[in-house]
């Protein structure tokens, strides 16, 4: 006889109130399943996409000692390096402390070069200014042309101020091309107390997960200007150099080479890819990443515990029906498989729901964490991942009342009251 | 007369693997919920204010951290020798000590770097704190010479730590020559002399200016009336006490612009990003937890009540009201957070006092802290398990309390 899989949803149609508690509780568990999942992938993809022939030159003590400008040109002369840019951090704030983004000083040009993959330009001055509407002011990444990333840099470099945004930070902050932006330096302040002022030239977004969005990039000589100006006060000198190495140079070969220049001083570097950069970043969270994958285990975990419960009750009242399904003479594995289907229906159904809702609500929580998890993305493999553990708990739950209602021989589960 | 507690009671033990289960979804979210607290409770204990001590911090104006700060040497000079809060010892020497600091990095014993916080210090500084840095292994550093002595927490963490190790700074080995213990976070730092640490890292500047202040001078000195008056007239906020308004003065001192707050105010703000960030996710992760128990615990319930139809109309046909049976299905739902509440805590118990470190966004430096439980933690996590039992019975047990005496006892 076939199995009478109509039976299923009749019963999940029957209790469809209880039924419905299970599927809300795979679905809360699916979502942050997802969720906790998300965050851990976010930290490893600014690692993995990191570029492996892109160097950061650093103080071998701390990232808190500047290097000497006149590394540059050293830096520069090195073998196997084709590109350096200084690249220092900044530390100012808009209005409030609260208000802070990563600003960064550099060197425009080898920049432009260096990120040519990673970054798309998605606004510039030749899209006019303040006329337009803002939404129109902002193109898609894919709409992103050469010509107007060597506007962008034209414009830069004719003008001192010039500073290249993130869409992030032009989104928060309600920044557009031509606006003045006044910053106060943490690090740098203005000898007369007042803020730095800054002009946005250009808007970009990321094309890798290396960049960071809140992110602005501006002169170096703008900052080196002042300082020497005495208009502001703070270290002269670049945190870190970022270095292009040439095509067919062997990284480690240029890694030893740079730190070989300044093995006696006067500041010893570090010198280290990108990628390896990025995971420094990353193991200063500590324990988090096992913190956050510890909690995803305990929720699956509990939530499991809650739909084997529900199933247990579903396969106790059902013990009347199997005995007569039985004395019909339906096999023990349709019994089995019927209750395993519901149970598969049900948690499959909860996380469908949950692993969409991490999916829509997640641009709304890569808002939220912006300044924690720039990057935050819900990757297909994680929707997948979290569809399956919940397809998995469907499968485990029912087994249980499966085997109890197996046993039950019919004429004791005839009698049964349920 | 009320259902006895008792009945509730022996209900739970009669399905004692569905009750189980069910309170294994609140022991979970309230474990969860009780680690991150733990956690942050830990990280903020570190930072706690400590003593009524009169310590006050000079940082350059615009500085949020010590890191940020700087202070030339000059400045330093003026201000010790001129500024009039600061105390003087009973020989005439001024109770504060010029520092730097810098978050070095350091491998860890298990692999990785981290960033340990390295302050440069003058005699003075052993002297400022209410309560001393004290050496509880080697000896102590010899002024002028290349020696640190290190916080017994990075003993066992990082490498090149314990006494007759070296650290090399840049080009200058330094030798570990003692461990010391210090309340708060100065107890994780590696602390050195001073001019050696700032020739060695070649940093022409102090980072603060640490020092003991009389708030009786302080007051004397400044006049806060006339500090707000002229705040007021540029649309700003009055400002509470006589050392913000000093702050607010010395910020336009020519020959010295400096920023100064209490140690106390300073310690508070350096906990705000990892503090906040655990918070959000203890409530984050709370919230949505404590939705999957709800729906669990209701679950369960409406079983009970549904598998129990007969046994209602049974209680409501020999004269127990509707609000009794109510009450007693409630009981049992509480009951059932209850026993979830003492498992969760269970779970999370013998996490207490495991060490474990992470950064401060706010000194970008690595901190060892511990997880600590507080009275405070374990009363909330049981009420919000009490609260989870209760919102998950009160449906079904509603419902039950609304069945027709004679409908239910018809069903068998």
């Amino acid at each position: 006889m076939t199995t009478p899989w109509g039976l299923a949803l009749r019963h999940i149609r029957e209790h469809w109130f209880r039924n419905l508690l299970t599927v809300g509780a795979v679905a809360v568990a699916a979502f942050l399943f997802c969720f906790l999942v998300s965050l851990i992938v976010t930290l490893d993809s600014q690692v993995e996409e990191s570029s492996q022939n892109r160097l950061v030159v650093q103080s071998s003590v701390s990232l808190f000692v500047t290097l000497p400008i006149d590394y540059h040109p050293k830096i520069a002369e090195a073998p196997g390096v084709a590109e350096v840019t200084k690249w220092q951090w900044f530390g100012g704030y808009y209005q409030k402390p609260e208000n802070f983004f990563a600003q960064f000083g550099l060197d425009p040009e080898p920049f432009f070069r260096m990120y040519t993959d990673d970054i798309a330009i998605v606004a510039g001055p030749e899209m006019g200014t303040k006329a337009k509407p803002k939404e129109k002011l902002i193109t898609k990444a894919t709409d992103a042309t050469p010509e107007r990333r060597e506007a962008v840099l034209r414009a830069m470099l004719a003008e001192k101020r010039g500073v290249l945004i993130g869409k992030a930070v032009a989104e928060k902050f309600g920044w557009r091309v031509g606006d003045t932006i006044p910053l106060i330096g943490t690090i740098f302040p203005r000898a007369d107390g007042g803020s730095w002022e800054f002009q946005v030239i250009g808007i970009f977004e990321k094309r890798k997960a290396n960049v960071d969005e809140q992110t602005m990039f501006f002169r170096f000589d703008y900052l080196e200007e002042a300082l020497r100006q005495k208009a502001a006060n703070g270290p002269l000198g670049s945190g870190t150099y970022f270095v292009q190495v040439a095509r067919g140079a062997d990284p480690s070969t240029v890694i030893a080479g740079i730190d070989a220049l300044f093995a006696n001083g006067p500041q010893r570097t570090k010198t280290s890819t990108e990628a390896a950069f990025q995971q420094s970043f990353v193991s200063m969270l500590g324990n988090l990443p096992f913190f956050l994958g510890t909690i995803g285990g305990a929720v699956v975990f509990a939530v499991f515990f809650s739909v084997v419960n529900a199933m247990l009750i579903s396969g106790r009242q059902r013990l009347r029906e199997s005995g007569i399904l039985k004395a019909l003479g339906f096999r023990d594995r349709a019994i089995g498989a019927l209750i395993v289907y519901e149970s598969v229906l049900l948690t499959g159904g909860g996380g469908v729901i949950g692993v969409a809702l991490a999916f829509v609500l997640a641009e709304g929580l890569r808002k939220v964490l912006s300044n924690f998890f720039p990057n935050f993305i819900v990757e297909p493999r994680t929707m997948a991942l979290g569809l399956a553990i919940s397809l998995a708990i469907g499968v485990v739950a029912g087994i249980t009342p499966m085997v109890q209602l197996i046993r039950t021989k019919p004429t004791e589960a005839l009698r049964s009251v349920g | 007369m009320a259902l006895p507690i008792g009945y509730s009671w022996r209900n739970l033990l009669v399905r004692r693997v569905s009750t189980l289960f069910t309170a294994l979804g609140i022991a979970l979210t309230v474990a969860v919920f009780c680690g991150v607290f733990s956690l942050r409770n830990g990280f903020q204990q570190l930072y706690r204010p400590r003593g009524s001590l009169e310590l006050a911090l000079y940082l350059r104006p615009g500085a949020t951290s010590e890191g940020e700060s700087g202070i030339t040497r000059e400045q330093a000079n003026i201000l010790l020798k001129e500024r009039p809060e600061i105390v003087r010892d009973a020989a005439g020497e001024p109770m504060a000590a010029a520092e730097t600091y810098l978050a070095v990095y350091m491998k860890k014993l298990d692999g990785g770097l981290t960033n340990v916080p390295l302050r440069g210090v003058q005699p003075m500084s052993f002297r400022v704190h209410e309560v001393p840095p004290t050496i509880v292994e080697g000896r102590m550093l010899q002024w002028g010479a290349d020696e640190i002595i290190v916080g017994e927490p990075l003993t066992g963490r990082m490498q090149g730590c314990r006494v007759g190790e070296t650290v090399t700074l840049n080009l200058t080995p330094f030798r570990v020559v003692g461990v010391f213990t210090a309340p708060g976070a100065y107890g994780g730092e590696i602390w050195g002399d001073v001019e050696r640490m700032m020739e060695a890292l070649e940093r022409p500047a102090f980072q603060r200016v640490i020092a003991r202040i009389d708030p009786l001078a302080v007051e004397r000195e400044v006049d806060v009336a006339a500090v707000n008056e002229e705040r007021a007239a540029g649309g700003l906020a009055p400002l509470p006490t006589a050392l913000e308004a000093l702050s607010e003065e010395l910020r336009d001192d020519p020959r010295a612009p400096l920023q100064i707050l209490s140690e106390r105010e300073y310690l508070a703000k350096q906990t705000s990003f990892l503090s906040a960030g655990l918070l959000v996710l203890a409530l984050f992760l709370t919230v949505i937890m404590g939705v999957a128990a709800v729906l669990g615990a209701m679950n369960t319930m409406i079983a009970a009540v549904s598998a129990r139809t007969h046994e209602v109309g049974v209680l409501l046909a020999i004269g127990y009201r509707p609000r009794q049976v109510f009450g007693a299905f409630l009981v049992e739902s509480a009951l059932i957070g209850v026993v979830g509440g003492l498992l969760g805590l269970c779970i999370v118990a013998p996490f207490h006092g495991i060490e474990t470190g992470a950064t401060n966004w706010n000194t970008f430096t690595d901190v060892s802290f511990s997880f600590m439980l507080s009275p405070q933690i374990v009363g909330i996590a049981f009420g919000v398990a009490f609260i989870l039992g209760l919102v998950g019975g009160a449906l079904p047990a509603y419902s039950a309390a609304r069945l027709e005496p004679v409908d239910a006892l018809r069903i068998r």
